[in-house]
């Protein structure tokens, strides 16, 4: 019987560049802190080894202080084995970080940087598919079908698309799954753990994504973690446990509005609880169509708890906005500023988004002078 | 509406009594009354009761409360097209409000109800205009500066005050405050973003983008520094790839290898090469043996035929140098004759040449003479003249009676005649006629009979046997400045004349004609003197001196004339030049002919040489044939030895290695050998360079960086893109506002513009009013051609034109059915006489239609508006 962690996508020193200083300071720290987040979860799990499957690094050349923190902090849990393997962000052309690591590695790592069997404990060896290039346009896990391991438990650990995740737009014409998928079937494989993709995928029993153990997206992904295998015995069914590791939260929320729906009110029950608010990236995007007075209301609701928040943006861009005299009135009864709103609302019924924008400015422009 | 009837009880100055106004008609009314007598608070009274709920607390009806305190009640009476209808409200105390319909007697509405039946039916701010027309004292915008809004501000505002019955109106179709506010926000909010008429960023904005534009920059170098990463670390991936090839050790031992057999193989064909030479060398001495050899037989065969030949040349010579000595000597023989010839030439021209410079010299002398002799002469001359002249300058010095001199002298005693004929033409005359022989004695002279004789003060006339008669005339004023005059003129006639060195006129015009024609003497001499000699005397004496000089010492030898000489100099130079000529031809020949001499010489000397040189080389002349068969037998046993070293030499070289093929592949293994140690030095040094730059590189960070960057850039972009659109939107919205206000302006103020037009023309003619564009007052009044600003009016004109504006209003509300009662309130303060009387006309046309009610202090003054003037009963309530 073995117990591993699998984890992988760690993507140390993520620049996060689209947000303020302050906030990119918090997200790479969330993504150093990660190492010793998987190191509690491991031995909190009863696993022996961590086995990061590619993209520990966010480049080919991290700065040096990223590098030696890292291994610091994988030193410091110096009771677990941890497995490195180089991923198509931090392939093996990267001689700047496994070169280093070679010569600096602390001596509860070992780097898998070669196709060829290691043996994780005795009667359970570990079957890497390390990354050649960013794109190797190969089946990199195709030797694991011939590998001799004997009447070992058999681990392969890949850095890859099986399917293509992407959507054909994001592909740009180009398909990227060169995994074969039932890797793990054909190598008599009894897990096969995979890099790459950051949110957690279960793709068969015995074949899984980890995810990243932080998130870095919006992406509707489940919770960020790492998966605690376990082996009983060579064919066995792994027993696979999900456990959350995610400090930061990267919460959308997309508010789907329908006209005569309270808007605020909905935003509110939509929202994290308080106590998650400091640690949530917040991004809303409203959609739908509001009447003019629901479109300030939110927008003025958005603004109030956005400071809960360690980041909050929205995009009401998407928000259809209707006006009838109702609220035309609101603006004013009659007279020029009536006559205003009247050609703004028209030329917004058109589709002119711009004009939808100036109408609803001159709604929170007549609120507040009133 | 018409007004009718107000009652107040208990309000403000009338506390504890009910003040009552009754029979307010349709047209003009006047309340008339002194000062704080408290129309004001009817004023106010109507405001309350028209427009203020009874339940308000507000200030305005605060101020309603008398000093004893307690409520106030405020009943107003009017009409409506539905019918007549009574308003009262208790305000402060006992609050409530009724509506009766006076016709019927019946309370309509209480409280709440009232006041909306009075905001349907009165008080409609909401959906148009109010119902009264207020016209204020105070609301002019001439009062003082409240310190706390700006100027504009505050006209602006006392403006709409002024015509506050109509802003709701105004509001309603113009946006008034409304659009003021909004506009203001909106504008304010784009001013924040956005400046100058291209709406160029500003601040956060102009950060944002500046901030952006300093990204992409950051980025592109960062993505350049990340290319050159990348390059780098591909390179070393070629260069460590080539480097492992390099060091392959079996490659290694293959380079080895094929270096050391390609050395054995250079080796091997260099010993060939050794042996190859050596027998080129034994070929090439046999070959120079047998050249030696054919050298010397040919050579003595020559030498034979050479020493025949030169014997013939010596003969030559030896004839062409004999025939050369003797013409010289005939040439040398010649010249001596004519060297003699010569010789005599040239004594005869030194001879006549000598004679010549005689000759000329006596020439000389004699022009010397003859100069110095009329020099002579015209010096004498010359002195006369210069003594004459000197003469006269002499005399005219002495001479002061000058030309001005003598008519001064003149102009002096004329002087004296004139006054003595004035004196003499005032002077008694005094006529004798003798009867008989006696006669009167003046100054021992008879008086002449028969002729006026003058009579001077102090005359003494004899008259014999008589006595003496004794002249005393009367010494006035005048006879003694006459005397007087004549003093002082005869002083100056006595200096006149010493100034001309005489005692008379006439010594005097003698005196000046002789030192004219002394003048003119001395001219005449000084011209003379100039004439003759224009260089000056000195110049003639030295002139003289030389001439003399040049005789002195001279002898009268006779000589023939210069001519003659000169003639037969002439002839003896050319007999000179004629035989200088000929020796010298001669000369060249003689030069010609030693050079001949030479040249034969020179040939002779030569053949001699050639013919012992040529016999010394045949050697013996007996044994020459026998030598000669010897040396030809030794040049054919050569010949035979350099033929067998040839073939030796040919079988050498055929047997011969590629020599050049085994240089060129030791050379290709060597150099192959060495480019793969010099290659992998290179790799190796260019491996340690890319290291170290990737090293920097990686240390700094640069792909992170510029992922940090782009992701920041991406952030900074979308922002300057929600930017962009506030700024959009915020313009959109400003041009929907303004072009909204522009039609509406339009709109409203027409037609108040075609009710005011008239009106205005009671006050001035021609006159017309702009409206402000920003917010809808009257702005500026057009009159005589020219447009003045508001704010530069009168305060009376600005107060005139404020009320007749809202006539204006007031008419045309009229003829939309809609009937507005107007107060004013201590208005047409600030007019004069002439225009209140204007206004007055304005106020009565209006009021055929409008019902006015007028409260003011000034009672003579609105004495000329005419209209009612009801009754104000006073009482006390319990």
């Amino acid at each position: 019987m073995i117990r591993v962690l699998h984890s992988s996508d760690l993507h140390l020193g993520k620049p996060f560049g689209g947000f303020p200083e302050e906030v990119r300071h918090r997200l790479r720290q969330a993504r150093q802190d990660s190492i010793a987040r998987l190191g509690e979860a491991a031995r909190a799990g009863g696993a022996s080894h961590v086995l990061l499957a590619g993209d520990i690094f966010d480049t080919m050349t991290p700065q040096r202080a990223t590098l030696r923190q890292a291994m610091n902090a994988i030193a410091g849990q110096d009771d677990l084995t941890w497995v490195l393997m180089p991923g198509n962000h931090d392939h093996l052309g990267a001689v700047e970080i496994w070169g280093t690591l070679a010569r600096e590695r602390p001596a509860n790592v070992a780097l898998a940087l070669e196709p060829a069997p290691v043996e994780l404990a005795p009667g359970a060896v570990l079957l890497p598919a390390p990354c050649t290039t960013k794109t190797p346009g190969r089946d990199l896990t195709e030797w694991m079908d011939a590998a001799p391991t004997g009447e070992a438990i058999r681990i392969g650990l890949a850095h890859g698309s099986i399917r293509d995740f992407r959507s054909v737009e994001e592909m740009g014409g180009e398909g990227g799954a060169v995994i074969a998928p039932d890797r793990a079937r054909r190598a008599g494989l009894d897990y096969l753990g995979f890099g790459d993709w950051h949110g957690r995928i279960e793709v068969t029993a015995n074949t899984w994504y980890s995810g990243a153990p932080e998130p870095d997206s919006f992406k509707p992904h489940r919770p960020a973690g790492a998966l605690l295998v376990t082996i009983a015995a060579p064919g066995a069914t792994p027993e696979v446990r999900e456990v959350e590791t995610g400090q930061i939260a990267w919460t959308r929320l997309v508010l789907d509005l329908l006209e005569a729906e309270d808007a605020p009110s909905r935003l509110a029950g939509a929202l994290p609880p308080l106590g998650q608010r400091e640690r949530t990236l917040l991004d809303i995007r409203a959609a739908g169509r509001v009447r003019l007075a629901a479109q300030a209301a939110l927008a003025h609701a958005i603004a109030d708890v956005a400071p809960d928040f360690l980041w909050a943006d929205s995009d009401l861009s998407a928000l259809a906005v209707s006006h009838d005299t109702t609220d035309l009135a609101g603006i004013d009864e009659r007279g020029a500023v009536r006559d205003a709103a009247e050609a703004l609302a028209a030329a917004a019924d058109a589709g002119d988004a711009t004009a939808a924008a100036a109408l609803s400015r001159l709604y929170t422009y007549a609120m507040d002078v009133k | 509406m018409k007004i009718r009837a107000l009652t107040l009880e208990n309000v403000r100055k009338f506390g504890g009594r009910r003040v009552s106004i009754a029979g307010i008609g349709d047209g003009i009314t006047v309340i008339s009354e002194a000062n704080e007598f408290g129309k004001s608070t009817f004023f106010d009274a109507i405001h309350a009761v028209v427009f203020e709920k009874h339940t308000g607390t507000s200030g305005e009806i605060q101020k309603l409360r008398p000093r004893a305190g307690g409520g106030v009640r405020i009943t107003l009476d009017f009409e409506l097209e539905s019918g007549r209808y009574r308003v009262e409200k208790r305000f402060l105390a006992q609050k409530g409000a009724t509506v009766t319909d006076l016709d019927r007697g019946t309370v309509i509405a209480r409280d709440g109800e009232a006041e909306d039946w009075m905001a349907q039916h009165v008080a409609a701010a909401e959906q148009g205009p109010a119902g009264l027309l207020w016209v204020r004292q105070g609301v002019l915008g001439l009062e003082p500066l409240d310190g706390k809004k700006s100027e504009k501000d505050r006209l602006t505002e006392a403006r709409r005050d002024l015509l506050s019955s109509v802003a709701g109106e105004i509001e309603q179709v113009t946006g008034g405050r409304t659009m003021d506010r909004i506009l203001r926000r909106c504008q304010e909010d784009l001013d924040a973003l956005a400046t100058g008429a291209r709406l160029s960023p500003k601040g956060a904005f102009k950060e944002t983008e500046e901030a952006r534009k300093a990204l992409e920059a950051e980025l592109a170098v960062l993505e350049q520094q990340c290319s050159d990463l990348a390059e780098a670390l591909a390179e070393r991936r070629r260069i460590e790839g080539e480097l492992q090839r390099l060091d392959d050790p079996a490659e290694k031992a293959r380079r080895e290898s094929d270096l050391r057999e390609a050395r054995v193989a250079a080796q091997a064909a260099e010993s060939h090469a050794q042996k190859i030479a050596a027998a080129k060398g034994e070929l090439d001495l046999a070959a120079m043996r047998q050249g030696e050899a054919e050298r010397q037989r040919r050579g003595l065969a020559d030498a034979i035929v050479a020493a025949g030949t030169a014997a013939e040349g010596l003969a030559k010579a030896e004839a062409l140098q004999a025939k050369a000595g003797a013409a010289l000597d005939d040439l040398r023989a010649g010249e001596a004759g004519l060297a003699r010839a010569l010789e005599q030439a040239v004594a005869a021209a030194r001879a006549l040449r000598a004679e010549l410079t005689q000759a000329e010299r006596a020439e000389r002398v004699k022009r010397a003479r003859d100069e110095a002799e009329r020099l002579s002469k015209l010096l004498e001359e010359v002195r006369a003249h210069i003594a004459a002249a000197a003469e006269m300058r002499e005399r005219i010095a002495d001479n002061p009676a000058t030309p001005r001199a003598l008519a001064l002298a003149e102009a002096a005693v004329a002087e004296v005649a004139a006054l003595r004929g004035a004196i003499a033409a005032s002077l008694p005359r005094l006529t004798v006629t003798y009867s008989g022989e006696t006669r009167l004695m003046q100054a021992g002279q008879p008086l002449p009979g028969g002729e006026a004789i003058a009579l001077e003060h102090g005359a003494e006339i004899e008259m014999p046997g008589i006595g003496r008669l004794h002249v005393d005339l009367p010494q006035g004023t005048d006879t003694e400045e006459a005397q007087r005059r004549l003093a002082m003129a005869l002083a100056a006639e006595a200096e006149a004349l010493a100034a001309c060195g005489a005692d008379t006129l006439s010594a005097a015009r003698q005196r000046a004609q002789a030192r004219q024609a002394d003048e003119a003497a001395a001219k005449l001499a000084e011209q003379m003197q100039r004439s003759l000699a224009p260089v000056g005397v000195d110049a003639l004496e030295r002139e003289l001196a030389s001439f003399r000089e040049t005789v002195k010492g001279a002898t009268h030898a006779p000589v023939r004339p210069v001519e003659e000489i000169a003639a037969a100099l002439e002839a003896a130079e050319t007999q000179e030049a004629e035989a200088r000529g000929r020796l010298a031809s001669l000369a060249a020949q003689i030069g010609d002919a030693r050079e001949a001499a030479a040249a034969s010489a020179s040939a002779l000397a030569a053949a001699r040489d050639a013919h012992a040189s040529a016999e010394a080389a045949a050697g013996p002349a007996e044994d020459r044939t026998a030598r000669l068969a010897a040396l030809a037998e030794a040049a054919d046993r050569a010949r035979a030895e350099t033929a067998t070293r040839q073939a030796a030499f040919d079988r050498l070289a055929a047997d011969a290695p590629d020599a050049a093929t085994a240089a060129a592949n030791l050379k290709r293994a060597e150099t192959a050998f060495d480019n793969a140690r010099r290659r992998r030095e290179q790799l190796v040094e260019r491996r340690a360079d890319l290291s170290a730059r990737i090293d920097t590189r990686a240390e700094e960070g640069v792909e992170e960086r510029r992922d940090e960057v782009a992701g920041r850039l991406a952030a900074a972009t979308e922002r300057a893109a929600r930017f962009q659109a506030e700024v959009d939107a915020l313009v959109r919205l400003r041009d929907a506002l303004e072009t909204a206000r522009a039609g509406a302006r339009e709109a409203y103020f027409e037609p108040v513009q075609d009710e005011l037009r008239p009106l205005l023309r009671i006050l001035h003619e021609d006159a017309g009013i702009d409206w402000e564009t920003d917010s809808i007052m009257p702005g500026a009044l057009r009159r005589g051609g020219e447009t003045e600003a508001f704010d530069t009016l009168s305060g009376g004109t600005q107060e005139q034109i404020a009320i007749l504006t809202r006539l204006a209003f007031a008419r045309l509300f009229a003829r939309r059915g809609q009937h507005l009662p107007i107060i004013l309130d201590d208005a047409l303060v600030y007019s004069d006489d002439e225009r209140i009387v204007k206004m007055f006309t304005a106020l009565n046309r209006v009021a055929m239609e409008q019902q006015i009610i007028v409260f003011s202090c000034r009672q003579l003054a609105f004495a000329g508006l005419g209209g009612e003037r009801p009754d104000i009963r006073m009482e006390e309530v319990g």
